[in-house]
């Protein structure tokens, strides 16, 4: 039953919220979650020069967000397996909705929005039936759970969008189940199947790329675009820690997947974890981070080992200049290339995994 | 007690302004861990590393060079946790020690060196750029002590060899100690932080925090690896998975990084540290009493448990530490490292 109360929110909304752009919550072109120095944790707004535009509390510890495209509006959600996500209203710091994921099924942390920003899809386990399916989510709608469609794999973590329209998924292959472990414990490790899947605009499938058997425990976790449309995924080694596989793939539509990786040395020192994977500012390169590893590693267009940058605990990337905005558990904010430089650093605070870059256009 | 403490607090607030030299825990930690351990530890190995290397090219025989490679052996032992740096630029902490080699490049790459002689060994300058499998501690422990490699004979490929990758040793050990040592070297780079001459940490803090990641960090490897690797599970106990069993040093490097961890805590800690004392000494006296030199003990139940439980007592260890090293340092793990997705 809606109350009065209710009510007048949600016609409050409806009247307030679709005149506010990204300018009345500062141009960020940034967001990231953190934990601050009390403890709680907040998702903040960061210019171009990784300085603080604004925060916004959150409920518990996020993971990544969803950046509307043109509306200030960011959906934060709960980390692996969270059953809720935010949506918060990023110039006023207010959480307006809260979506909460259906019975049977547990958001993966990312999340996006297509068709100009009026629908949100969200990569979940459907546990029940051990399947992947991307949630679909309808904002003019007040955010309702309006579907949801098949990724062809298990545990999908994220998801990206071509400008023809085309879905990129990647399907980490680990089952998780809520009352299990925490919900973290992966249960099916032995048998782990990651893939790359490709969906048509309306949902349906058109090309899936799995990894070769000796990887088939590599977890294909997290993805960037070029501005060229080359896809680079992340993936987290689950097999045997003393081997040393590639943790970078990269992809393009109708092609082969090239798998890069360092030298011998330097790939050891990954701790078969990558974190985050983000191309440079100017598309030409991309990298991916190891906080358990304390580096990131870069990559040319073509797969090859260009460096590492050391920096401990290094998680979150974003696309800045012709490198990469890197944020740490130690709350710095560092402009990395082939060195890094200090850009903020507040004690205390602890940036989460990711990093968000704006616009994340969506078609 | 109540108004001697009201009494005090306005003094200790006039303290920072008053006096320059107040104690900064921090601070002396990280003096103290920087000078009289990381320090000490590098130029040990460079000065093992470099009697291994001028012994085995006056005589490469196994039973000359043995002594001189386990004496290089346990100064690395000594160094081997502080993977920062000099230490782990250029992929050197793997081309001094390359474990565990779980498909067994070593012997594989080692034979085909041996078997079409590769000229590389030659060049000191290219053998440093060569497979990490056929450099390192753990390539030569197969040439001086597995059967399938130690008898050979003076003034043979596989003499030239063990004098390659001794020199190479060698000479990896001093480019440690000069990185870390130079005027503008890593040692300033952990004291200075931010302010130093090339920062990698943006604080004090900061390196604190690094150096407190390596001393967890080792524990956790030698429970992890050393130990679980070789245990294995109660079904299928794995001896010959034990790090360095053939040359018989799987318990003593256990016991040497439990020594070496022991003093970065102790070099670390801002005060006294009695639980983390009480359980170093007992996990180092459980590694003695082991009497296991390559744990081949694990095969057999009760040697196996005897092993496990000195893994329990790194995990009781690491609990203490963070109650009296980390905490007061105001230093954990990493957010992100130890918590991924």
């Amino acid at each position: 039953m809606t109350s009065r109360r209710t009510f007048l929110k949600a016609a409050l909304a409806a009247t307030v919220v679709p005149r506010l752009s990204w300018a009345d919550a500062g141009s960020p072109a940034y967001l990231g979650a953190a934990k601050d120095a009390s403890g709680d944790y907040v998702l903040y707004g960061l210019d171009a020069q990784a300085q603080i535009l604004f925060r916004a509390p959150l409920p518990a510890r996020g993971h990544a967000a969803a950046a509307h495209p043109l509306k200030p509006e960011a959906v934060a959600f709960a980390r692996r397996p969270g059953t809720f996500a935010v949506v918060v209203n990023c110039a006023t710091g207010r959480i307006t909705h809260r979506l909460d994921a259906p019975e049977g099924r547990h958001f993966m942390g990312h999340g996006l929005f297509v068709q100009n920003g009026d629908l949100l899809l969200t990569p979940e386990n459907h546990y029940a039936e051990k399947r992947g399916i991307l949630g679909i989510w309808d904002r003019r709608k007040n955010y309702a759970r309006v579907g949801e469609v098949p990724t062809h794999g298990i545990g999908p973590h994220d998801v990206k969008q071509l400008s023809d329209g085309t879905l990129v998924v990647a399907n980490g292959g680990i089952f998780t189940h809520p009352d299990i472990g925490e919900g973290r414990q992966k249960l099916n490790i032995d048998v782990m199947e990651p893939s790359l899947v490709y969906l048509s605009p309306d949902y349906a499938l058109v090309e899936k790329h799995v990894l070769a058997p000796e990887l088939h425990q590599n977890s294909i976790r997290h993805l960037s675009l070029a501005p060229d449309e080359q896809v680079a995924f992340a993936m987290q080694w689950e097999g045997d820690e003393s081997e040393t596989v590639p943790l970078l793939g990269l992809h393009r539509r109708g092609e082969a997947v090239v798998l890069a990786e360092a030298d011998l040395g330097e790939q050891y020192a990954m701790k078969g974890y990558a974190g985050s994977v983000s191309h440079s500012g100017d598309g030409t390169e991309v990298a991916i981070s190891s906080p358990r590893g304390g580096r990131i590693h870069r990559f040319d267009a073509g797969g090859n080992f260009l460096g590492a940058v050391v920096r401990g605990d290094v998680c979150g990337l974003a696309p800045m200049g012709d490198g990469y905005l890197g944020s740490d558990g130690f709350g710095a904010l560092l402009a990395m290339k082939e060195d890094m430089r200090p850009l903020n650093a507040v004690p205390g605070l602890a940036w989460d995994n990711h990093l968000v870059a704006l616009p994340e256009l969506a078609a | 007690m109540r108004r001697l403490a009201a009494l005090c607090f306005p003094l200790m607030l006039a303290v920072p302004f008053a006096s320059p030299m107040a104690a900064d825990p921090l601070n002396d930690a990280l003096q103290r861990a920087v000078n009289t351990h990381t320090v000490p530890a590098v130029e040990r190995f460079a000065g093992a590393s470099h009697a291994l290397s001028y012994t085995a090219a006056d005589n490469c025989l196994p039973e000359a060079v043995k002594p001189a490679y386990n004496a290089a052996f346990d100064a690395w032992m000594g160094l081997q946790h502080l993977h920062m740096g000099p230490v782990e630029a250029n992929g050197r902490i793997l081309a001094i020690a390359f474990w565990p080699d779980k498909k067994g490049l070593i012997p594989r790459t080692l034979s085909g060196y041996i078997a079409d002689e590769d000229p590389v060994i030659d060049d000191p300058e290219a053998f440093a750029q060569a497979s990490i499998a056929v450099r390192g501690l753990f390539a030569l422990e197969y040439m001086l002590y597995d059967d399938q490699f130690d008898g050979y004979e003076d003034g043979s490929y596989s003499c030239h060899l063990v004098q390659a990758i001794a020199h190479d040793l060698g000479r990896m050990g001093q480019a440690i100690e000069a990185e870390w040592t130079a005027d503008d070297g890593f040692a300033l780079t952990l004291l200075l932080a931010g302010e130093a001459p090339h920062p990698l940490y943006l604080s004090r803090m900061e390196s604190v925090q690094a150096l407190y990641t390596m001393l967890t960090s080792a524990l956790e490897v030698t429970r992890d690896q050393r130990i679980g690797r070789s245990i294995g599970t109660f079904e299928k106990p794995r001896p010959a998975r034990a790090e360095a069993y053939r040359s018989e040093r799987s318990q003593r490097n256990v016991e040497l990084i439990l020594m070496a961890t022991r003093d970065l805590a102790r070099k670390l800690a801002p005060g006294e540290m009695p639980l983390s004392e009480a359980a170093f000494e007992k996990t180092i006296a459980l590694v003695e009493e082991l009497d296991d030199p390559a744990f081949a003990g694990v095969a057999d139940p009760m040697g196996r448990l005897k092993v496990e439980i000195i893994g329990q007592n790194i995990t009781t260890i690491l609990g203490h530490l963070a109650n009296e090293v980390g905490a007061p340092l105001g230093v954990s793990a990493g957010f992100n490292a130890s918590d991924g997705d």
